[in-house]
This record gives structure tokens, C-alpha cells and sequence, in this order.
């Protein structure tokens, strides 16, 4: 057991460095000189070159690579050359606001593409079946922004369900104490039921929206699993002698089609995080690393964007070591296999 | 195993719990009073508090109303919601501005009793300090700061007494005082700022740390989201008791959700707004678009260098093919004003007094006749025409313009670039469309930046020695008439060599609440936030 945990650390180790080396050299191949975008369209090529040397780009680039690689291991991710203060430190602030939302969403896409995976197989073939289908096709489909701003019209402007999205509070709360950086929970901490309330239900609507499109890859694979299962010997077995039929649905056939989805929600978790994200957060004036990252690639702020590159390529990482150890937990065969 | 129909139960169960929380309750406070008296939007977030190092508008919005100067601009009384720029400059925290008789030297007397928001007095040595740091390599104002004519900081800017500073210039000239009350020449406190020798002008410090001097002062930030002012009580330079007690700096990146907060009251004002999103303000009667004429200038910049541009025919010839009238109404929905030539209307001593001339008429048929004479037939000519993907409007008109030029035969690549991309290549590419606008509108200084020979922001490589003889002898007269006159004649060679097509002016436009007033159609195109007004 123990062994297996350090091997899988030392695989997260190396896929991390290998991440590391990989991020530097993409990034080197970003165009535009950032320099010159730090210096703004008055700068003199004097300037230009100031900001060069203040920021080691005039170092040849095995040089840049090895200071690089000193920062990287005391995770010192450099100045932002945007804002002029450390990268790390900025991520670091905005992290929880993506992990409240990311969370959230990742919340949602699990009951949601359980909930209508399930019913799919329950209903193979039948009208619940193709809904759900045509209900997959439609969230993997349609852009984002699209849903985001009807969504915005609809259930803030017309119908008054949520609060306008302009950040994590609605217009008259000011956020809560920082403990957690969890504006929901930090306001309930504090006591402060009224600002908690407020806080989720600004976080709802974009949480749905993002839980709602990162849903239909589990949906399907929960679909796909589950009739596996309940078309297998065991589930046969089970209904010959006798057993109801939501028993062996549950017992039978959800436990074993969860671990797909297990190995799934590492590739939801990284895409609620990391990638869907950046345009939710952008559309909804979240302040996360999402559209940190946004603006970073907007005005070529190379240490930001590397930055948050390498942010969430370790999450990445880690994300999928966690899941190698659920599901090794969830499968015991696994570990079986592993220790013979 | 037998717990899993529980778990899936409690999944569904917090689904829907959520689903109510969020649903139930009172509805939420939106519009009218809460924690900002005002939330001004934004497309950009705060990205430095320093008043020499920022680059967002939203930024700019912030450090321009937390510190102070030592002249303002004046304001004509509000009409229809705008305070309309005189073209003077007034007493801020200094109470006077004096010339001697040489105009050589500019003698400041700082206003008594004036502090800083902490209660520390503004002295001389604290505005010496800030100038010699605006001229300073520490940010991009130097460029700007080198129309002040002082040469050499150290004996250029001097403290005479406690509150008196003295400016002395090599000449004098009218963009002086119009440039110091400009907000990027702010007092700060020198005691505050703590100095390396890495860092000499505390760069690290102001980029997160306000020593404000202004009518407000930072109260609080939510890194990319927002950012709250408080009215500064300490501020006696103004009367500000009817100035909004604070104001949120709201970072909406979103133009189209933008509208939406602006409709439903979550903000007051969204500044800058798009053209299609300008239109539906319009048609909203709770909201009120404020449509505000500059001279930022929208063109499409030809590379003088390029052998197939080198021809000033050939670039005379496009320019003709220009559909400006289908730009100014389709692209910019009528919130654009005619450029005739490099210094568009409204520009001080602009050849166009009125805003409605146009250099080259759309006129196909004179578009092939100087291609002939330039030796290109129909097929003969292929351009790539860069494009910066994020303005919408600069995108939108590329495609227009590589349609109009295929009716003579030329055939257009609209190459679209990230932001980045494109400003790297700017001075390199063949054909661009980009805009600019010169804080001061001022016609020698917008001539200067952009066509002077060999300048780093010349991006179409444009020389001639005329137009340079021309701008070198008007940057250095005192004479105000003169000045109009030799940049009249800068103006009109630069016309006829065409080294742009002068596609067009954009306005401003800020998307109000009803009720909302107190606009600034300020020089530097920054609103001033003690001067905002909400009807309760």
C-alpha cells in the first residue's frame, strides 16, 4: 500500500516537472514581445530594453530556463508584468473565487449527470431516453456566451430569480471577513446569514451554467455503464432470484458503473477549473484565475500566463492522483492487481 | 453498497436545496442606495495604482480621482448631464499659477492647509518629488512629459519655500498648463514611499498603496472585480458635499452583460460601450447614452516603406475606395464623426472646423484612374490589411474595406491578430487599421507622435522633411498663431501624401442610469467622479 502511494507521487513528481519544462518552452513561442506591451506605445526602446533586463528577457534563453526552473521549485512564479506584482500571490487571492464556483459547478455536473445517466438506461430507448440525448447534443453545443447572456436576461432581468452577475455579491453586500475565501461560507461564519444567502445566489447561476455543460460527458458514461451493468451476468443473476428492481439498479448497477465516472470527473474537475471557466468567469465578471488568465493572454502578460499555466497544470496532476487513489478505494481489484 | 441510493438521494437533495436557497428569500437589493452611492462599469480591471505605470482605462478611472494636481481642468455648468471642457485650466491644489514675464518660468503656490488623505500637509518638496518622478523612466508619462519643456528635471523643477514650486522651461507653450492638470501629473506623498535602490521610484510600493491627494481615496479592492472609493473628507481643494459619497470602479469585461447590470440596476454607468450596445441604451427609456465627440482617430495605416505602398498614388487610390459613409453608419451606428486628415475635428487648430469633411470622397472611378497612372491594372495588387481581433469596430470595418477595394481590382487578406501580436508588429505590418487619441487633442502633439520621421510611434514609417521642419517649428514657437499655422500646413501635406486613410472619429459613449449626470467631456476622456450627480 505504501508503495503504491509513493510510486504514484513520484509519477505526479515527474509528470509536474514535466509540466514545468513543457510550460516554459510553449510559452516561449508566444507572439508579441512582452517588453514592449509592459512599456506601453510611448516607451522609448531605451525603456524597452530597461523592462527587458528588469525582467531577465534579455538573457539568452537556456539562461531564462535555468532561472526559471530555481523560481519554479520555490514556486516563485515571477512579476506580472501587467500589474507588477508577484504571480503567485495574485493566483493565490483569486483561487478561492474559481474554487468556490469550480466546486460548485463540479457539484452539480456529478447529481446532474448521474441523475439523468441513470434515468437514460433506466429508460434505454424509450422517450426519457432520447430527451436526455437531445438534452447531451444541446449542452455540448451550444457556445457559452450564448447560454450565459440569455441566461442572464432571462432569470436576472425578466424574472428576477438571481442577482445581476457583477461579481460575487450583489450590488450592496460587502464581502464577508476572510477565513476560508468561500464568500458563503465565510458569511455564515461570520454570522451573516443574509450575505450568504446573497453570495450563493449570485454563485448559483453561473455554477449551473458551468455544472449544466461539463454534465454531459458524465451523463453519457454513466448511461453507457450502467446499462453495461444491469446487462450483466451478476444483475441477471440478481433478477432471478428475485431481487427488486431498484436494488439491483443501485446495487447492482450504479456501484459498479461509478467508476468510469470516477476517472470522468478528473476530466470534468480540470475543464470546470481550468477551462470552462475562463470564459464563465469572464461573462459573469467573476473574479477567478480564469479570467486572470484572460486578461494575462490579452496583453501577452507572459509571467501571468505561465503562471497560471503551471497553476493548473500541477491541479491537474493532483486532481488525477487523488482520483488513482479513489479509485483503487473504489475497486478493490485494483489494489489486488497492483500488490500481486 | 447499501449506502448508495442514500448518497444518491443527499446529491439530489443539496441539487435542490441549492436550487430553493437560491430561489427563495427576499429579493435582492438591486439599484439605488447599498454599499457605493455609484458603480461605474468598466470593460477592464484595476491593474496598478500607480499613477505612472497604469494601462486600464478602469485604472486610470481610479488613480485620476485619488489624487490630486496642482491645476484642473475648468468646466462649463452642466448642460443636459455633460460639463463641457472650456479649454482652461483651473486652481486645484495650487492656488495659483503664475508666469514671469519671459514665460520661461511657472511659479506654483500650493493651497494653504492642503493634505494628503492621512493628514500629512502637500508640501513643494512632495509636488517636486511627483513631477521629477512623472519625468522619470519609472513609467510611459515621461514621453508626455517632455511637451512640459524641462529638459533637465533636477534644476528644471524646484522647491522655492514650503508651498511655493517653481517650473522653469526652455519655452513657453499652451499644452503646459493643459497638460499639468492632467491626472497623470498627480501629488504624491514622497515620505510614504519607501525606496530601494532597485526601486528608486518606489514602483512597487504605488503599484498597490495610494498616499491619495484627490477627492477620494481607496477603501477597498476585490482584485478583479472591483474597487471601492470613499470621499476623501480631508480634500479642500474643491467643494465635494455633493459629491457621491463613494464610487465602485466595477470591472464588467463583458459589453453585452454589461447592458444587462446597467438595465437592472446592479450599475449606474458603463463606460465606453460599444456601438450595438450604444443603440439599445438608446432605445431603453430608464437608461441615457451619453455620446461624447473626440478626435480618436480610426484609420487605416499603409506601410510607407512597402513596395507595393511606396506609391503615393496607390495610397491616394485606396483611400478613395474608402466606403466612409457605409463605416460611420453601419460599424459605428452613427456615434462617429468625419476625420479629414490626421488631425480630425474636434482637434485644437484641426483644418476641419466643423467635423464634415472628408479627404478622399469614396469615388471608384478616381480610384482606378490613379491606379493606372500608377501603373496596376484590375488583379494586379494584393494587400494584407491587419486587424486587431479584440475591437470589434476596427474588425468590422477590415471587412468593408477589403470588399470597397475589390471594386478596383485589389485583392485584401484581413489578417486578424490577438492584441499582442499586433502591437508587436505595429511599424512592420502592410496595412492596419488601428485608432488613436492624444490626451490634449492638440494638433502638433498628434502630429508629432504619429508622422514625425523615424518616431517610435510613426507605425506606417511615414517621412518627409517638410512635415518634420514643419512640427519641429511649431513645437518650439510661443506664438499661439503661428503654431495653428504651421501645423495647418503639416496637416494639409500630410493629406495629400496620404500616408493613412482617414477612416473616421469615434465618440465616447457611456450608458447611464435615468437620473444619472454629471459627465465629464474632459480632455483626457476620464470621468471625474466628485462632479457625478444621482437623482435619489
Amino acid at each position: 500500500m505504501l508503495g503504491s502511494i509513493r510510486r504514484r507521487l513520484g509519477v505526479a513528481a515527474i509528470s509536474i516537472a514535466g509540466v514545468a519544462v513543457l510550460i516554459f518552452f510553449i510559452t516561449q513561442l508566444l507572439p508579441g514581445d512582452p517588453a514592449r506591451i509592459a512599456a506601453g506605445q510611448y516607451a522609448s526602446e531605451e525603456q524597452v530594453e530597461q523592462i527587458r533586463a528588469r525582467y531577465g528577457l534579455d538573457q539568452p534563453v537556456l539562461a531564462q530556463f535555468g532561472g526559471y526552473l530555481a523560481d519554479f521549485v520555490r514556486f516563485d512564479l515571477g512579476t506580472s508584468i501587467r500589474t507588477d506584482q508577484p504571480v503567485r500571490d495574485e493566483l493565490l487571492e483569486r483561487l478561492p473565487a474559481t474554487l468556490e464556483l469550480g466546486l460548485l459547478s463540479l457539484l452539480i455536473a456529478i447529481v446532474l449527470g448521474v441523475v439523468l445517466g441513470v434515468t437514460a438506461a433506466v429508460c434505454r430507448h424509450r422517450a426519457g431516453d432520447k430527451i436526455i440525448q437531445v438534452f447531451v447534443i444541446l449542452a455540448s453545443a451550444t457556445a457559452v456566451f450564448w447560454v450565459a447572456l440569455v441566461a442572464i436576461s432571462l432569470f436576472v432581468n425578466q424574472w428576477g430569480v438571481f442577482t445581476s452577475p457583477i461579481g460575487r455579491l450583489p450590488r450592496g453586500y460587502p464581502p464577508p471577513s476572510h477565513v476560508t475565501g468561500f464568500y458563503v461560507v465565510d458569511a455564515l461564519l461570520a454570522g451573516d446569514p443574509a450575505t450568504a444567502g446573497a453570495a450563493l445566489r449570485t454563485l448559483l447561476l453561473p455554477a449551473l451554467l458551468l455544472g449544466t455543460l461539463a454534465a454531459p460527458s458524465i451523463v453519457k458514461i454513466v448511461r453507457s455503464s450502467t446499462i453495461r451493468a444491469l446487462e450483466s451476468d451478476y444483475a441477471r443473476t440478481s433478477r432471478s432470484f428475485g431481487y427488486p428492481t431498484g436494488s439491483i439498479l443501485f446495487r447492482d448497477g450504479l456501484r459498479n458503473a461509478l467508476l468510469p465516472v470516477i476517472t470522468n470527473v478528473g476530466l470534468v474537475a480540470g475543464f470546470v477549473l481550468a477551462g470552462g471557466n475562463v470564459l464563465i468567469e469572464q461573462l459573469f465578471a467573476w473574479p477567478g484565475i480564469g479570467g486572470y488568465a484572460y486578461r494575462s493572454l490579452q496583453e501577452n502578460d507572459l509571467f501571468a500566463l505561465r503562471g497560471y499555466v503551471i497553476f493548473i497544470g500541477v491541479a491537474y496532476v493532483l486532481i488525477n492522483t487523488l482520483l488513482e487513489f479513489a479509485y483503487r478505494w473504489a475497486d478493490p481489484r485494483v489494489a489486488i492487481a497492483e500488490e500481486t | 453498497m447499501k449506502h448508495t441510493p442514500r448518497i444518491l438521494t443527499a446529491m439530489t437533495a443539496s441539487l435542490l436545496l441549492l436550487a430553493t436557497a437560491a430561489c427563495g428569500g427576499p429579493p435582492p437589493p438591486q439599484g439605488g442606495s447599498g454599499a457605493g452611492d455609484v458603480i461605474v462599469a468598466f470593460s477592464s480591471d484595476v491593474d496598478t495604482l500607480d499613477p505612472h505605470q497604469f494601462r486600464s482605462v478602469a485604472a486610470y478611472g481610479v488613480v485620476g480621482n485619488i489624487y490630486g494636481t496642482l491645476l484642473q481642468e475648468d468646466y462649463a455648468a452642466p448642460a443636459d448631464g455633460v460639463l463641457e471642457y472650456t479649454g482652461k485650466s483651473a486652481p486645484s491644489l495650487a492656488e495659483s499659477a503664475t508666469w514671469n514675464d519671459e514665460r520661461t518660468t511657472l511659479t506654483f503656490k500650493l493651497r494653504a492647509g492642503v493634505t494628503f488623505a492621512d493628514g500629512s500637509p502637500i508640501t513643494s518638496g512632495d509636488v517636486v518629488y511627483s513631477l521629477r518622478r512623472a519625468l522619470s523612466d519609472v513609467g510611459y508619462v515621461a514621453a508626455v512629459g517632455a511637451w512640459l519643456n524641462i529638459p533637465d528635471v533636477e534644476k528644471g523643477i524646484v522647491a522655492v519655500d514650503e508651498s511655493t514650486v517653481a517650473l522653469h522651461v526652455t519655452h513657453y507653450s499652451p499644452l503646459i498648463e493643459q497638460f499639468l492638470a492632467f491626472q497623470i501629473f498627480p501629488i504624491l506623498d514622497e515620505s510614504a514611499a519607501a525606496k530601494t535602490a532597485d526601486d528608486p521610484w518606489s514602483a512597487a510600493f504605488f503599484a498597490k498603496e495610494a498616499t491619495e491627494s484627490g477627492p477620494y481615496v481607496v477603501e477597498s479592492q476585490v482584485k478583479g472585480q472591483s474597487l471601492t472609493l470613499r470621499k476623501n473628507d480631508r480634500f479642500t481643494a474643491m467643494d465635494i458635499s455633493e459629491a457621491p459619497g463613494s464610487v465602485v470602479v466595477q470591472n464588467l469585461p463583458d459589453p453585452q452583460q454589461a447592458f444587462l447590470a446597467l438595465q437592472n440596476g446592479a450599475v449606474d454607468l458603463v463606460v465606453g460601450l460599444t456601438p450595438d450596445i450604444a443603440q439599445a441604451v438608446e432605445q431603453d427609456s430608464r437608461l441615457k447614452l451619453y455620446e461624447l465627440a473626440y478626435s480618436d482617430v480610426v484609420y487605416v495605416g499603409f506601410n510607407n516603406e512597402d513596395p507595393a505602398l511606396k506609391d503615393v498614388r496607390v495610397r491616394q487610390a485606396i483611400s478613395h475606395l474608402i466606403p466612409y459613409d457605409t463605416l460611420r453608419k453601419d460599424v459605428m451606428k452613427g456615434y462617429a464623426g468625419a476625420a479629414y486628415g490626421a488631425v480630425p475635428y474636434p482637434m485644437t487648430d484641426a483644418l476641419d472646423e466643423k467635423g464634415d469633411r472628408t479627404a478622399y470622397p469614396t469615388d471608384v472611378a478616381a480610384a482606378k484612374k490613379l491606379l493606372a497612372q500608377a501603373g496596376i491594372g484590375p488583379g494586379e495588387l494584393s494587400l494584407t490589411l491587419s486587424v486587431p481581433a479584440t475591437e470589434v469596430t476596427l474588425r468590422q470595418s477590415a471587412v468593408f474595406i477589403q470588399s470597397a477595394l475589390g471594386q478596383a481590382g485589389i485583392t485584401v487578406k484581413v489578417n486578424e491578430m490577438s492584441d499582442a501580436e499586433f502591437n508587436a508588429n505595429l511599424g512592420k505590418m502592410q496595412m492596419y487599421v488601428d485608432s488613436w487619441y492624444s490626451w490634449g487633442q492638440d494638433s502638433v502633439y498628434q502630429l508629432y507622435f504619429l508622422l514625425k520621421t523615424g518616431l517610435f510611434t510613426n507605425y506606417t514609417n511615414f517621412a518627409n522633411k517638410d512635415v518634420d521642419r514643419l512640427i519641429e517649428k511649431a513645437m518650439a514657437t510661443t506664438d499661439v498663431n503661428e503654431r495653428r499655422e504651421l501645423s495647418r500646413q503639416a496637416q494639409q501635406i500630410v493629406i495629400e501624401q496620404a500616408p493613412w486613410a482617414f477612416l473616421f472619429t469615434r465618440d465616447v459613449l457611456i450608458g447611464a442610469r435615468d437620473g444619472v449626470s454629471g459627465i465629464t467631456h474632459s480632455n483626457d476622456a476620464n470621468l471625474r467622479f466628485e462632479r457625478l450627480r444621482v437623482a435619489k
